[in-house]
């Protein structure tokens, strides 16, 4: 910069200005303007402003005093979720805590329809992961909606392919899932669980309040799936159903299923049951039936297939019930194991000509060697000692045509003719009861009856329910019930020993005799009743042992239904009584006798 | 003060919300580990269960025994007789499962 300019500058530019602005204010057209004077053009702003401010106060007022709860809670229902969460249902295990029925975490795969661009290419990639039909899928997304399900209780191993795929519009949900580790293991007790997850037979119906507990929910706000922090929340906890111990050992389950099943289909049969029992508590350790079914896959087989037959079907018992006779006839003091018997071939009462299971020369058996050679006649003559009225009390207290009190859903109790009742107690009613038929029992009820000799005399109501434990893992036993006295210890201690006589060699269950063991029991065959045609057609065999016959730890019964190659319930049923029963002694770890059985005489 | 106050939020607010972002990646990892603890356990069970071992067994060439030996301690009694176990001659119950 030169100092001359600088020196110019304020001169140049001093006289200037003035000029220039008097040129631009040049009032040459004046204008009319209304708030010309500044009082006026404040109030205006004023008034303006005011108005401005009021609109806006009354649109703060709306939205915050007149709307404000509503729109609060509106956009907080954007943020707020309800997340149910379920109550996991109780599992069943054996007595030692083996699983048979669970429940574990699953997925359902779910779907917006709307989000789907190509339905048909989508369903062809999700088909071989979920294991349906391309179709079904293709249904699931098209649907008019924007929710549908593609699959249902998937596990979440395949749910991990489905979303590693990242096909935008699936999602999943939470669910549960029940499984059967053991596969169809005591299927027909357990029963199984419906699409909804809810009992629908056997136990899983039965107790489905207890297993099913209570669900409960959680209530957060979230924000693309998180939780706000510190953001209000309410939440009640879901309670856990109660999970079941049966007095079942799955062991000696598995066992009698898989010899029951061999059986039944060697002998061409048309089904059975089998049940052990423990005396001394009446807790029942296995109980099978043939047909079963495959509980993870419940709906694949028929209804009839699914019904726990050990209770809901009854059967006459034939020979098996003629240890109650013999019960009732020693504990009155009719006979002893010694009375003697003439026993003609044909035997007639009420107007019918009673006769054996085959024609024989006239006999000459004790007591004891009536139950050993199974004679319906003798065992008619015995019962006459203490006639129908003894007879009739002592079937009742064995518990015939009662119910077992274990609540199993569509127990059958079976009948017991009524004897105040003409139209069911006839002239013939009181033999034909004395050898077994006439009557109806269901397996349990059969195999009670035998537990209750075992167990001296006192009859313990079957038990099928261990405990119960909580979601907090307390346990809780179930009582036992207490026993109810039919006969005296000693008369229970004679009808064993004559029970050993049916498996000596005089008897008709030789084959069931166990090497090292004192074995007691008796073989049944009887006619079997046919619902549908209102008449006998066909044969149940069985056979109910007791061992060790001296200090009794098990009571099993086996019963096969209409068999093809033999009617003997020593040839049908006793096989599978012998290998079972071997295997449970050792299984429970029972010693073998250290005593003989004692020698009745049969014959005199 | 008001200041270091208001910073002092800030953090506290800042370390909440990532405290909320690491429950819910935990919260996805436990339910993984639940589910898959679970199919380990079924898988367990399944191994277990007595018709699996029946039929594993007998693969194996195992026969089950029949007579049981028992010694007593209190008299050393060897209680029954050994007897040398026979397999079966129909396999049971071929793989039901």
């Amino acid at each position: 910069m030169k100092t001359p300019t600088s020196q110019q500058r304020p001169n140049a530019q001093g006289p200037q200005r003035p000029q220039n602005s008097k040129q631009t204010y040049v009032p040459s057209a004046p204008v009319m303007v209304p708030l010309e004077s500044p009082k006026k053009r404040i109030r205006f702003v004023t008034f303006i402003f005011l108005i401005v401010m009021s609109i806006y106060m009354a649109r703060l007022i709306e939205i915050q005093v007149v709307r404000g709860p509503e729109l609060a809670a509106s956009s907080q229902n954007s943020r707020l979720q309800t997340l149910a969460l379920p109550a996991l249902r109780g599992d069943f295990t054996d007595i030692n805590g083996t699983p048979i029925a669970t429940t574990v975490m699953a997925r359902n795969v779910t779907v917006d329809p709307t989000l789907i661009k190509d339905p048909a290419g989508t369903a062809a990639t999700l088909s071989p992961i979920l294991g349906i039909p391309v179709k079904t899928i293709v249904a699931a997304l098209t649907v008019d909606s924007r929710f549908s399900y593609v699959a249902k209780r998937v596990t979440p191993e395949t749910w991990k392919t489905v979303a590693a795929l990242a096909i935008p519009g699936v999602f999943s949900e939470p669910t549960t899932n029940r499984v059967y580790p053991n596969g169809s293991l005591a299927a027909t007790v357990i029963g199984y669980v419906g699409a909804e997850g809810t009992g629908l037979g056997g136990l899983e119906f039965g107790l489905n309040k207890q297993l099913m507990g209570t669900d409960g929910k959680l209530t957060v706000e979230r924000v693309n799936g998180r939780e706000i922090p510190a953001s209000e929340r309410q939440s009640i906890a879901p309670v856990d159903g109660l999970s079941v111990r049966l007095t079942l050992d799955s062991d000696l389950q598995a066992m009698l299923e898989t010899s029951l099943d061999a059986q039944v289909k060697a002998t061409g049969a048309e089904g059975g049951v089998a049940v052990i029992m423990e005396p001394g508590t009446g807790n029942i350790l296995a109980m099978a039936t043939y047909p079963t079914f495959d509980p993870n896959n419940p709906f694949a087989t028929d209804d009839k297939a699914k019904r726990n037959t050990t209770v809901t079907d009854v059967f006459e018992p034939g020979s098996t019930s003629k240890v109650m006779t013999m019960a009732s006839v020693i504990e009155e003091g009719g006979a002893n194991p010694g009375t003697k018997y003439t026993i003609e071939n044909r035997l007639s009462r009420g107007g019918t000509s009673f006769k054996d299971y085959k024609d024989h020369k006239t006999e000459h058996f004790t007591l004891a060697g009536v139950l050993a050679k199974s004679s319906n006649i003798g065992t008619i003559l015995a019962s006459e000692s203490i006639g129908e009225k003894k007879l009739y009390s002592y079937l009742q207290k064995f518990g015939i045509g009662q119910t077992t009190g274990m609540n199993f859903p569509g127990e059958s109790t079976g009948k017991l003719p009524d004897i105040n009742n003409e139209n069911e107690w006839s002239d013939t009613t009181f033999p034909t009861l004395a050898f077994g038929q006439g009557l109806s029992v269901n397996a349990v009820q059969a195999t009670s009856v035998f537990a209750t000799i075992a167990n001296d005399g006192v009859r313990m109501p079957p038990r099928l329910i261990a405990g119960y434990s909580n979601s907090q893992g307390a346990y809780e036993p179930s009582q036992l019930a207490d026993g109810v006295r039919v006969v005296s210890a000693a008369t229970a201690k004679t009808v064993r020993e004559m029970l050993e006589t049916v498996v000596s060699e005089d008897g008709t269950g030789k084959n069931m005799q166990i090497p090292g063991y004192r074995v007691g029991g008796k073989t049944g065959t009887a006619n079997r009743y046919n619902e549908a045609t209102g008449g006998y057609s066909g044969y149940t065999s069985s056979f109910i042992g007791i061992a060790p016959a001296e200090k009794p730890a098990l009571v099993m019964s086996v019963s096969i239904h209409n068999p093809k190659t033999s009617t003997y319930g020593s040839v049908v049923a006793g096989p599978v009584f012998k290998k079972v029963m071997t295997y449970a002694l050792a299984h429970r770890k029972i010693p073998p006798s250290t005593t003989k059985p004692p020698k009745l005489p049969v014959e005199w | 003060m008001i200041v270091t106050g208001m910073m002092m939020l800030l953090y506290v607010n800042t370390l909440a919300a990532q405290a909320s972002f690491q429950k819910h990646a935990l919260q996805i990892q436990l339910s993984q580990m639940t589910a898959e603890e679970q199919t380990i356990a079924s898988t367990v069970a399944a191994g277990e269960s007595p018709g699996n071992l029946l039929i594993t067994a007998q693969k194996m060439g195992m026969v089950p025994a029949e007579t049981p030996v028992f010694l007593r301690l209190s008299d050393r009694k060897i209680l029954g007789k050994p007897v040398v176990a026979v397999a079966p001659p129909v396999p049971v119950r071929a793989a039901a499962q």
